[in-house]
């Protein structure tokens, strides 16, 4: 289930550079690019929440498959790979994360446009 | 986690005469196809997978698609709207300081989203099988698999390809006539 300490679990560290997006992409390009506004601001926090959410939900994508596990069924020959269910020991869940990272990438957007 | 069984009725062979995207007997080569099982039906929640050796001819395009999933069309549109919502708001902040009412108001934001939409499906329509390929995704698909105890009680095949369809109905005749396994032929879009 859903697990606020990814952070310190696992490979959930790898996740920390998708979730500072936020802040470091405002950040870099303010540097970059004195001359703008903090009008600026409000999109590109906007924009690292969604690049955020969705690198993690791509990071997600890899840790579970490297969860796969094959097996044989001994009768028959048929090779099957089986990758464990999010709630088991080997849960990492970073895809709990990259959703919120989304859904407040669109409150930000709602929050710009209104 | 066990392996599912597969029980003597629930056995299957795959033909090896052609390649099972373009139906080539030509420069053939096995390969591995990771299929994803569908979930309805598991005795877990755990996602599984049935590796399926399968002749593929020497085409890039065929071996290249073997282990492609088609991608959902919900997926497509939900990114395309996404990328419409944050390429406008993008544009506004860049290149106006006006406020959104006065750059076209809703209409334009609703006319971002509805191109990054379009563009979603495009994407989608751009992905063609080259001739004479029958998909540009996974040829062998899993419609369905039907568990008891364990047990493989029911496999239903998609088939891409209608000659190698045709070939695992006939090295197949005797499960299928039992009711244990279904292969069809579908479109490959």
């Amino acid at each position: 289930m859903f697990n606020p300490v990814f952070f310190w679990r696992g490979w959930g560290p790898l996740a920390l550079p998708f979730a500072a997006l936020p802040l470091l992409l405002p950040l870099v390009v303010l540097i970059l690019r004195p001359d703008w506004t903090d009008a600026h601001l409000g999109p590109l926090v906007a924009c690292g929440f969604a690049l955020g959410g969705g690198g993690m939900l791509w990071l997600d994508r890899r840790l579970q498959r490297g969860k796969r596990v094959e097996l044989v069924d001994i009768d028959s020959g048929v090779k099957q790979r089986v990758q464990p269910a999010r709630d088991s020991l080997y849960f990492v869940p970073v895809a709990g994360w990259g959703w919120v990272f989304l859904i407040a990438s669109l409150f930000v957007a709602a929050l710009v446009v209104g | 986690m066990n392996a599912l069984r597969f029980p003597l009725a629930c056995r299957f062979i795959l033909p090896q005469q052609r390649c099972c995207n373009c139906g080539s007997i030509v420069g053939r080569q096995m390969l591995e196809l990771e299929a994803p099982v569908p979930s309805a039906g598991l005795p877990d929640r755990a996602r599984r997978y049935l590796v399926l050796p399968l002749p593929v001819c020497a085409s890039a395009g065929c071996g290249q698609s073997l282990n492609r999933s088609p991608p959902a069309w919900a997926a497509l549109l939900g990114l395309g709207a996404l990328a419409g919502i944050f390429a406008f708001l993008l544009w506004m902040r860049l290149h106006s300081d006006q406020p959104i009412r006065e750059i076209g108001g809703m209409g334009a934001l609703l006319g971002a989203i509805g191109a990054g939409m379009a563009l979603g499906v495009a994407s989608r329509w751009l992905r063609r099988p080259q001739a004479p390929q029958s998909s540009a995704f996974a040829p062998v698909r899993i419609r369905r698999l039907q568990v008891a105890r364990d047990e493989v009680a029911r496999l239903e095949f998609d088939f891409t390809q209608a000659d190698y369809a045709r070939d695992f109905q006939l090295a197949n005749a005797e499960a299928i006539g039992a009711g244990k396994l279904v292969a069809r032929h579908v479109s490959g879009r």
